[in-house]
C-alpha cells in the first residue's frame, strides 16, 4: 500500500516508469503542446523580421543617381525631424519620468507636441518631400555631394543646365513620398505605444473615486487625454479618440 | 473541457502576448478601471434607483404583502420587508456588478476578471452600498412600502366593495327578525348590543376568506360591514315608514278585515318601492323585509281593531236610557241593593241585547258583509278583545250617568220614607252619649253596627226595615258615625275641661271645706264655673252648647269625691295631732317613775291599727276622682311634719308618655316606668320593679321587731310595721291599679306567717 502511494507520486512528477504511455491531455497540453506553441511564435517572429531585413538590404544595391540623390536628401530631412521630435530619447515606455501618478518629463512633453504631424501623414510626407527637395547642406565641404533636383510641380521653371535625369516625374515624386510615408508610420507607431503606455499607466495610478474617473471607457480616455493636454502632453488624436465618441 | 477549445484559448492567448501593443494593455487596465467606477456609482445609484428597480422592488413587495398571515399588520409588514429590501438591493448590486464585469470582458482585448476590479476597488463599494441601502430604506423605501401596501388594500377594497354590498337576502332577512327579538324593535330603537348583531351578521354573510386579511383590509370590511348594516337599517326604516304612510293613508284601501287591508296595503307597497329612489346606493335594493311584513300586519290587526272602535263609540245602537234601567231594576230589588252587582247584572243584559245588532250595522256597505259581521260579533264575544273592552267602555259610559241617578232616587225615597228621625237629628241625645262614652268615636263598620248602636233610642221606628239599597245603608252608618264623631270630641272637651277645673279649685277646696262651707254650695260654685268655661270653649257653639249629661255625672262625683277626701284628711290629722300628744305623756311618765323598770309594756292604744279595706277604699276613691286626696304640697304646717315613710312610691308621668315609678327607701332610690293604660300589667310593672326595695324592707323591718313590756305585767312581741305612702301624681293611674298594687304589696309582708309584718298604707296625689 506505502509503496503504491509512492509510485504514484513519482508518476505524477514523472519520473515513474511508463510515464511516456500514461499521459492525460492535460499534461501533454502543459508539458509539450505549450512549450511547442510559444517556440513556434517566435521563430515566426524572427522569420519576418530578417525577411524584412534582406528586402531593405537588396533594395540599396540597385540605386539610380536621382535616386541616390533624393534618397541622401529624405534621410536629412528625416534625421533632423525626428532629433526635433525627441523619438531617439525614447525608445520604450521606461524612459518616461513619473510623478504623483502622471509623466512629468519634459522631453516627453516634446514629442507630444512635435509628433501631432503624424497624425497627417501625406501632408507630412509632403512636407519633407519639399524640405527634401531644398535641403542644402550647412557645412560647405558637404556641397560637392549634393545637386539638385527639380521637381515641375514646385518650381514651374528648372535651373539652369538641369540634366533631365534630375528632374522629378511622377513616378520619382511617388517613390519619394511612399519612403517618406513610410517613416512617417514608424514613428507614428512608436509615439502610439508610448502614449497608450503613458494612459495605461495613469489610469492604474487613478482613484476609481476621482473626480477624473468615469464608468464610460471613451470618456475616461478622453479625460486622461484632456489631463495630459493639461500638462502640456497632448495626445496624438487617434490615441484620444480611439474609442470614438460616447 | 474539450481538448481542441483548450488548444485554441492556448493559442489565442499565446498570440496575444506576443502581439499584446500598449494600447491593448491601456484598454485592459481602462476597462478595469471603468467598471470599478461603474461599481462605484452602481452602489451609489442604490440609493436612487430608477423605475424599473423601483417597480422591480414594488412587485415584490406586492407579492410579500399578499401573504396576510405575516404581513397582517403594517407597522410589522414594514419592517420585516425593510430586511427583504435590502436583500433585494444587495442582490441587484451584485447582479449589476456581473452586467459590469462582462462590459468591461467585452470591452477589453485582453483577459480580465472580477478579481482585477475588486483589485482597484479596494473594499472602497461596500461602504458606500451601505450607505446608499441604508440612505433608500430611510428615504425612498417608507414612501413605496405606503404605495404597494395602499394599493393592496385598494384592491382587496375593490373585490370586497362587490362582495360585501350584496348580502343575500334569503340569509339576511331572517337574521334581520332574530336580531330585532320578540316583540320587535325598530332599528331606530335598537340598543348597541342589536346594532353589533346586525353588523356581525352581515360581516358573517358576506365573509370573502377565513384567511387571514390585512389588517387595514380587516378594519374596511368592519367599516363596510358597519355601512352595509346602516343601509340596511336605513332600507327597514324606509320600509316601515312607506308602510306607515300607507298604513295611514284611507285613499289605499277602504277594507274593514284585517286580511283586506293588509293584502292592499301590501300590494301598494310592492309598487311603490319597486318606482322608489333608493336613498342608499351601496346596497341592493331588497324586497319587503319579513319585519315589515309582520308590521303591516299587527298594524293591519290594529286597524281593524281600532275602525270597529270607532263605530262602537259612535253608533246609535248603544244608547241606554233610564227606561232600559228602570223595569229590569223593579223587576227584582233585591238583585239590585249593591250598586257593583247592579251595574254588573244591567252591563250583561245591555251586551246581550245589543250585541246581534251591531254586526250587522257595522257590515252595512261592505263587500263581504258576512265575514266582516262575523268578525265583530266574534270579538264582541272574546273576553279581553279590544273591541270587546271597547263595546263594553261604551255601555259603562251610557249606563252609569242613568244608573247613578235611578238608584239616587231609590235611595232618597229609602231615606225619607224609613230614616226621617236620623235626618233630622243634629245631635245625640244624652241618653245614647252613654254608649259613646263606652266605645269611643270608633268607626261603624257597617249598618248593622249602625242600626245596633241606635238600639236603646226611643225615637227610632221599631218597625221592620225593608231591604236597603247600598247608598242608602251607607247614608245611615255615615250619618250616625258623623254623630257619633262629634259627640265624643264633645264629651272629650267637657272632660278635659272638668279635670282642668279639679286642678284649679284644689286649694280653694281645702280651704272651703276647712271653712266648713256647705257641700252644695260648693257643688254649685263648681257647676257654675264649670258651665260658663264650657261656654267659652268653640264646640259650644255647635249642637252640644250645654254641659252634657255624662258631664255633669262626673262634675258630681268629682266634687263629692274631693270633699270627701279633704275632709277625711283634716280628720285623720287632727287625730294624728292627738295621738302624739298622748304619747308624749306616756313617755314624759315612763322616765319619771318608771326608769328602773325593764322593757316597759306597750300600751295597746298606741298600737297603729291594722289598715283594713275600709280605710283604703276611700284613698283608692281619692285616687279615681283625680284629685289630690293628700295634703297639696308646702301647704300646711300639720301636713309638713309628716315623717318620712320607710317606703314612698311615686307614680308620675313622663314628659314623652307612660308612666314612671319612683321608689325612695332608707337603702335608695329605685326608678322605672310601667303602661298605665293596662291595670294588670302596670301593677305587675310596679310590683316587679319594686322587688329588690321590698327584700331590703323586709329584712330592715324584721331588724326593728323587738318584745316590749307593758308596765312590766307582760312581754309582748311587737309586730314590726312598713309605713307605706303612694303618691299618685299621674291621672292616667287608675284606681282599681292603686288597690291592686296596695294588695299584691299587702301579701308580699305577710307572706312569712311566722313573722308577719304589718302594713301601714297611705296614698296621695302629692307628697
Amino acid at each position: 500500500m506505502k509503496q503504491d502511494a509512492f509510485e504514484a507520486i513519482d508518476r505524477l512528477v514523472g519520473r515513474g516508469t511508463g510515464m511516456s504511455g500514461g499521459l492525460s491531455p492535460n499534461d501533454v497540453l502543459v508539458q509539450i503542446a505549450l512549450p511547442l506553441v510559444l517556440i513556434l511564435a517566435i521563430a515566426t517572429r524572427l522569420i519576418t523580421m530578417g525577411q524584412a531585413l534582406t528586402d531593405q538590404d537588396r533594395g540599396a544595391i540597385i540605386l539610380d543617381l536621382w535616386k541616390q540623390q533624393l534618397i541622401l536628401r529624405m534621410e536629412q530631412v528625416l534625421t533632423r525631424w525626428e532629433q526635433k521630435a525627441e523619438l531617439p530619447a525614447f525608445p520604450d515606455p521606461d524612459r518616461i519620468r513619473w510623478v504623483d501618478g502622471w509623466p512629468d518629463d519634459a522631453r516627453f512633453a516634446r514629442l507630444c507636441r512635435a509628433t501631432q504631424e503624424l497624425e497627417n501623414i501625406d501632408e507630412l510626407s509632403w512636407t519633407l518631400y519639399r524640405e527634401a527637395l531644398a535641403y542644402k547642406p550647412p557645412v560647405e565641404a558637404d556641397a560637392g555631394v549634393f545637386f539638385p533636383l527639380h521637381d515641375p510641380l514646385l518650381a514651374a521653371t528648372p535651373p539652369e543646365h538641369m540634366p533631365a535625369d534630375f528632374v522629378m516625374d511622377y513616378a520619382r515624386r511617388a517613390f519619394a513620398l511612399d519612403y517618406l510615408r513610410e517613416r512617417g508610420l514608424q514613428w507614428r507607431e512608436r509615439v502610439t505605444t508610448l502614449q497608450w503606455s503613458v494612459v495605461g499607466e495613469a489610469v492604474a495610478h487613478l482613484s476609481p473615486e476621482d473626480p477624473l474617473s468615469d464608468g464610460r471607457l471613451a470618456v475616461q480616455l478622453r479625460r486622461i487625454s484632456a489631463a495630459l493636454a493639461a500638462r502640456d502632453m497632448p495626445l496624438l488624436p487617434s490615441v484620444a479618440g480611439a474609442y470614438g465618441e460616447e | 473541457m474539450q481538448y481542441g477549445t483548450i488548444m485554441m484559448l492556448v493559442s489565442l492567448c499565446a498570440a496575444s502576448l506576443l502581439a499584446s501593443p500598449a494600447k491593448d494593455q491601456a484598454t485592459r487596465q481602462l476597462a478595469i478601471h471603468t467598471a470599478a467606477r461603474r461599481t462605484l456609482d452602481a452602489a451609489e445609484a442604490i440609493r436612487e434607483p430608477g423605475l424599473e428597480r423601483q417597480a422591480l422592488i414594488a412587485s415584490e413587495l406586492t407579492t410579500a404583502i399578499a401573504d396576510a398571515r405575516i404581513h397582517a399588520q403594517r407597522s410589522k409588514s414594514r419592517e420585516r420587508l425593510k430586511d427583504d429590501v435590502r436583500a433585494l438591493l444587495t442582490a441587484a448590486f451584485h447582479d449589476q456588478r456581473a452586467a459590469i464585469l462582462a462590459v468591461a470582458q467585452e470591452q477589453s482585448p485582453l483577459p480580465l476578471s472580477e478579481a482585477d476590479i475588486l483589485a482597484v476597488l479596494r473594499g472602497r463599494h461596500e461602504p458606500v452600498l451601505d450607505v446608499s441601502i441604508h440612505a433608500y430604506l430611510e428615504s425612498n423605501y417608507p414612501g413605496l412600502f405606503e404605495q404597494v401596501r395602499d394599493d393592496a388594500v385598494a384592491r382587496a377594497r375593490q373585490t370586497l366593495d362587490r362582495q360585501v354590498m350584496q348580502p343575500a337576502f334569503e340569509a339576511l332577512d331572517p337574521a334581520i327578525l332574530k336580531v330585532a327579538g320578540d316583540p320587535p324593535r325598530w332599528p331606530a330603537q335598537w340598543d348597541a348590543q342589536q346594532t353589533a348583531a346586525l353588523r356581525k351578521t352581515v360581516a358573517e354573510l358576506t365573509r370573502t376568506s377565513d384567511q387571514p386579511q390585512l389588517e387595514e383590509v380587516d378594519r374596511y370590511v368592519r367599516e363596510l360591514s358597519q355601512r352595509v348594516a346602516e343601509a340596511i337599517r336605513a332600507q327597514i326604516e324606509a320600509q316601515r315608514d312607506l308602510a306607515d304612510s300607507l298604513l295611514a293613508d284611507v285613499d289605499v284601501t277602504t277594507a274593514r278585515l284585517a286580511s283586506e287591508f293588509g293584502r292592499d296595503v301590501l300590494a301598494a307597497f310592492e309598487s311603490r318601492w319597486s318606482r322608489r329612489e333608493p336613498e342608499v346606493t351601496e346596497v341592493t335594493r331588497y324586497p319587503l323585509f319579513t319585519l315589515v311584513e309582520q308590521h303591516v300586519g299587527r298594524e293591519s290587526d290594529r286597524i281593524e281593531i281600532s275602525r270597529m272602535a270607532a263605530f262602537l263609540v259612535d253608533t246609535p245602537f248603544l244608547a241606554v236610557t233610564a227606561d232600559a234601567v228602570r223595569p229590569v231594576m223593579a223587576a227584582a230589588p233585591q238583585e239590585h241593593l249593591i250598586f257593583a252587582d247592579s251595574r254588573k247584572r244591567l252591563l250583561a243584559k245591555l251586551q246581550q241585547e245589543r250585541r246581534p245588532a251591531l254586526g250587522l250595522a257595522y257590515a252595512d256597505g261592505s263587500d263581504i258583509p258576512d265575514e266582516v259581521s262575523a268578525a265583530l260579533t266574534r270579538r264582541l264575544q272574546q273576553i279581553g278583545d279590544p273591541v270587546q273592552i271597547a263595546f263594553l267602555k261604551r255601555l259603562e259610559a251610557e249606563l252609569d250617568p242613568i244608573l247613578l241617578a235611578e238608584r239616587k232616587r231609590l235611595s232618597d225615597a229609602q231615606i225619607s220614607g224609613h230614616f226621617a228621625w236620623l235626618e233630622a237629628l243634629e245631635r245625640l241625645p244624652d241618653e245614647v252619649l252613654i254608649h259613646v262614652l263606652d266605645r269611643g268615636d270608633a268607626p261603624l263598620s257597617s249598618l248593622a253596627e249602625a242600626l245596633a248602636f241606635w238600639g236603646g233610642v226611643e225615637s227610632m221606628p221599631a218597625a221592620p226595615l225593608p231591604p236597603l239599597l247600598e247608598e242608602t245603608a251607607d247614608w245611615v252608618r255615615l250619618r250616625t258615625a258623623n254623630l257619633i264623631t262629634a259627640a265624643a270630641s264633645t264629651l272629650r272637651e267637657q272632660l278635659a275641661l272638668l279635670r282642668a277645673i279639679e286642678n284649679e279649685r284644689q286649694t280653694s277646696l281645702i280651704e272651703d271645706v276647712g271653712a266648713g262651707k256647705p257641700y252644695a254650695q260648693i257643688h254649685a260654685e263648681w257647676l257654675d264655673v264649670y258651665t260658663r268655661r264650657w261656654g267659652e270653649q268653640p264646640l259650644a257653639d255647635g249642637p252640644y252648647a250645654a254641659l252634657t249629661g255624662p258631664a255633669r255625672v262626673a262634675l258630681d262625683r268629682a266634687v263629692r269625691q274631693h270633699y270627701e277626701a279633704t275632709e277625711q284628711s283634716l280628720a285623720e290629722a287632727r287625730q294624728q295631732q292627738d295621738s302624739e300628744s298622748v304619747e308624749a305623756s306616756a313617755a314624759a311618765a315612763d322616765a319619771a317613775g318608771l326608769e328602773a323598770t325593764e322593757d316597759p309594756p306597750v300600751p295597746e292604744e298606741t298600737v297603729a291599727p291594722e289598715p283594713d279595706e275600709a280605710e283604703a277604699e276611700p284613698e283608692a276613691e281619692t285616687i279615681e276622682g283625680g284629685a289630690g286626696a293628700g295634703p297639696p304640697s308646702g301647704g300646711e304646717e300639720g301636713l309638713a311634719e309628716r315623717v318620712m315613710p320607710d317606703v314612698l312610691l311615686i307614680l308620675r308621668e313622663q314628659e314623652q308618655g307612660g308612666g314612671e315609678a319612683v321608689m325612695i327607701t332608707a337603702a335608695g332610690q329605685l326608678r322605672w316606668t310601667f303602661d298605665a293604660r293596662d291595670v294588670h300589667g302596670a301593677v305587675e310593672a310596679i310590683y316587679d320593679g319594686m322587688q329588690p326595695g321590698l327584700m331590703a324592707l323586709v329584712d330592715m323591718a324584721r331588724g326593728r321587731s323587738t318584745e316590749r313590756s307593758w308596765f312590766g305585767l307582760r312581754k309582748r312581741r311587737e309586730t314590726p310595721q312598713v309605713s307605706f305612702h303612694l303618691v299618685v301624681e299621674s291621672g292616667a293611674v287608675r284606681h282599681r291599679s292603686s288597690l291592686l298594687l296596695h294588695r299584691r304589696i299587702e301579701e308580699h309582708f305577710a307572706q312569712d306567717h311566722a313573722a308577719p309584718i304589718s302594713l301601714d298604707w297611705q296614698a296621695s296625689l302629692d307628697w
